[in-house]
């Protein structure tokens, strides 16, 4: 069993890294996204490893479901993507900021102390929900603060976009 | 435990544990795979014979006993078709389209619960899974749309996207208030938590579910991904061969997949039998997908702008309500009594009746008068079409009779009538009748007759022309040779040919015919 757990860590890991380098590289846009749901998609199968379904499982919706599809809808309403994915002029800067970002994450993570849990909770769902949502220590005003926000987002859009 | 597990357990006494997690793996793979194949076809076959007998028809009743061996003839055909791409196709994403929008359907079936410990992953995230998975296929079919470079592909694959996007948020707001009450996620907490199937607790949430499903699963009438009338048939206008046997086969699948998933949340799995768990289960699939076929046969396919109207307007809010109503209940009667289904169904209706009143039909009072009726009497009448004789006629075994005065192939000439008058020949606009005559001792007699049936015209000028009554038109229909040379007809012939004359031209003998039949004749005793 850890020996497959290990191989499966890194098949995934490599496609994952394949797969976010072919939506950087690709000129073609349409190609970068469909690479970008694959990506989206093995990232849920290193949850799965690590024993969190419930995070896979919103992972796939979310992010597959929900984020990639917006994305190719959103291919599919700007004009000329025929022409590929150009390189504009702020390669220079784009690059100093993804390194910045890169050594700011790696700093971050090298430096947390990452809490193992010996025993996984089952079921995790409901864990989950009582780390969340409980009376003590819960994150309920958070959680509905979150709601709210997102509702006004959505209420924003539909004002910015609306017919007068 | 599942049966799986515990075949894994009793593996792990014999085998090293990885043969012992993998072996068990394959063969719940091949299982699924077996159980889908076999299942798409049975859904094929069961939606081509349910679909003729509701529009009155006979369906495919050729290949083997019913037909039923038509669905392999279809895939054995479809196999070995030439896979054509179009030059100018995004080739890549036309390779990989058909199979990204099979697999996730592939994978919903690892959790559908067939039976009590039949199931292949009890996961605690069941039916969230099944939705997240669920969205997937959606890209397939977007790529195929893309990937096919052809204008009405791409527009089918932009529908696709904006079903999916509207009608995916009703269908997972339905599932919540099944969830309430089951307070679960798995499929198999689900079912055992129906001590009354919910489809009667979630009356509302079951119709918004069923609705959802049939455009997510492109069913009509919302299946405008695949409009034949608009855009050829969308996404796999430029698939042919194997690739679209996929597409093909992951539709039926998902029907297949996603009538199991209503089965599970709404009619209590395998649940309530009568029979054996799993067959009990199959019974109630192929029920609510018979729905899906009644639907099909009778509702005409929405607009595009309805069909958003449709999910925006309508489905979200009545899921919000639902949803909330279901949330109140679950404060006030925690266990949910069965006595329930009463108010939810009352609330149900009337809250259907009161939402359509949003939606006026200019000049008329209550717009669900019109449609929900509409819809009624539609449906109404195609289940009694079920019922009725079907009205197809089966060609070589069952001929119609045509009309009394029907110009058939061929003409039927009496020798001893005839005068050798050669009128006929002169009537004849192509010149294709033939007559060679002799003295013989009372008037003349025909030597020769010959008629290219090749050329003629089924004009009846040269009946009409006997003087006689020596020529007439004949009622048969059936003149199919393979050499041209077969349709000329000479004397010996005409002599031999069986006489079944029309009464073209000849009235009178129109009392001796029987009647045109237009339908199949009826059973015996009908």
């Amino acid at each position: 069993m850890e020996i497959g757990i290990t191989i499966a860590f890194w098949v995934l890991a490599a496609v994952i890294i394949g797969a976010a380098l072919a939506v950087v590289l690709l000129r073609n846009i349409f190609h970068a996204a469909i690479f970008l749901v694959l990506c989206f998609f093995t990232v849920a199968g290193i949850f799965i490893i690590l024993s969190a379904d419930f995070l896979a499982g919103a992972q796939v919706l979310i992010y597959v479901g929900a984020i990639g599809v917006l994305i190719i809808f959103a291919i599919m309403l700007t004009r000329e993507t025929q022409r590929g994915n150009p390189s504009g002029r702020l390669r220079l800067p784009a690059l100093i900021v993804g390194l910045l970002f890169l050594i700011t994450m790696v700093a971050v993570v090298v430096s947390t102390n990452w809490n193992v849990v010996a025993e996984i909770p089952e079921p995790t769902i409901s864990s989950l929900a009582q780390a969340l949502f409980s009376k003590e220590n819960g994150f309920v005003l958070a959680f509905e603060i979150a709601a709210v926000l997102l509702l006004a987002a959505i209420i924003g859009a539909i004002v910015l976009v609306r017919e007068k | 435990m599942t049966v799986l597990q515990q075949f894994e357990q009793w593996l792990l006494n014999y085998w090293p544990s990885w043969a012992a997690y993998l072996v068990p793996a394959l063969i719940a793979f091949l299982i699924i795979v077996v159980i889908v194949l076999v299942g798409a076809l049975l859904f094929i076959y069961f939606e081509r014979r349910f679909i003729g007998r509701f529009q009155i028809r006979q369906g495919p009743n050729r290949a083997g006993p019913l037909g039923i061996l038509q669905p392999v003839a279809d895939a054995i055909k479809v196999l070995i078709k030439e896979d054509i791409v179009p030059i100018k196709a995004d080739r890549w994403v036309h390779y990989w389209a058909p199979i990204i929008a099979f697999f996730p359907v592939l994978m919903i079936f690892a959790v559908i619960p067939w039976g009590q410990g039949a199931i292949f992953a009890d996961l605690n995230i069941g039916i969230l899974y099944v939705i997240a998975i669920g969205s997937v296929a959606a890209i397939g079919i977007f790529m195929a749309g893309w990937g096919s470079n052809n204008k009405f592909s791409l527009i089918a694959g932009m529908r696709t996207i904006a079903q999916m996007i509207s009608y995916e948020i009703p269908l997972v707001l339905s599932i919540v208030g099944v969830l309430i009450i089951a307070g679960s996620l798995s499929m198999v907490s689900i079912v055992e938590a129906q001590h009354v199937p919910f489809v009667l607790l979630q009356p509302l949430g079951f119709l918004i579910f069923f609705l959802a499903i049939a455009a997510e699963l492109n069913r009509s009438p919302f299946d405008l991904l695949e409009a034949e009338s608009e855009i050829v048939s969308g996404f796999h206008t430029e698939y042919s061969g194997m690739k679209f046997a996929l597409f093909y086969l992951s539709e039926y699948a998902h029907a297949f997949a996603m009538s199991a998933v209503a089965v599970t949340l709404f009619f209590g799995g395998w649940g309530w039998a009568l029979l054996p768990g799993p067959l009990w289960f199959f019974i109630k699939v192929f029920m609510l997908f018979a729905i899906f076929l009644w639907m099909r046969s009778t509702l005409p396919r929405i607009r595009v702008d309805q069909l958003m109207g449709f999910a925006w307007k309508f489905l979200f809010p009545l899921a919000l309500i639902n949803l909330f109503i279901t949330a109140a209940e679950a404060l006030i009667w925690p266990g949910f009594p069965w006595w329930l289904l009463f108010l939810n169904l009352a609330i149900a209706a009337l809250l259907i009746v009161l939402w359509s009143g949003l939606f006026p039909v200019p000049g008329e009072g209550v717009s669900f008068n019109r449609y929900g009726r509409g819809i009624a009497k539609g449906m109404a009448l195609t289940f009694r079409h079920l019922f009725r004789h079907p009205i197809t006629v089966q060609y070589p075994e069952q001929k119609l009779t045509p009309a009394p005065r029907f110009r058939g192939y061929q003409l039927i000439w009496y020798e001893d009538q005839c005068n050798g008058c050669r009128a006929c020949v002169r009537a004849c606009p192509v010149s294709i009748i033939d007559i060679e005559t002799q003295k013989g001792e009372k008037g003349l007699v025909v030597e020769k007759l010959e008629v290219d049936f090749g050329r003629c015209l089924f004009c009846g000028l040269c009946v009409e022309a006997c003087p006689v009554q020596a020529l007439f038109m004949s009622r048969d229909y059936e003149k199919a040779t393979y050499r041209r040379e077969s349709l000329v007809m000479n004397k010996e012939q005409f002599i031999a040919a069986e006489k079944r004359r029309s009464a073209y031209a000849y009235p009178d003998l129109e009392a001796e015919m029987p009647p045109q039949t237009l339908l199949a004749p009826p059973k015996e005793g009908r």
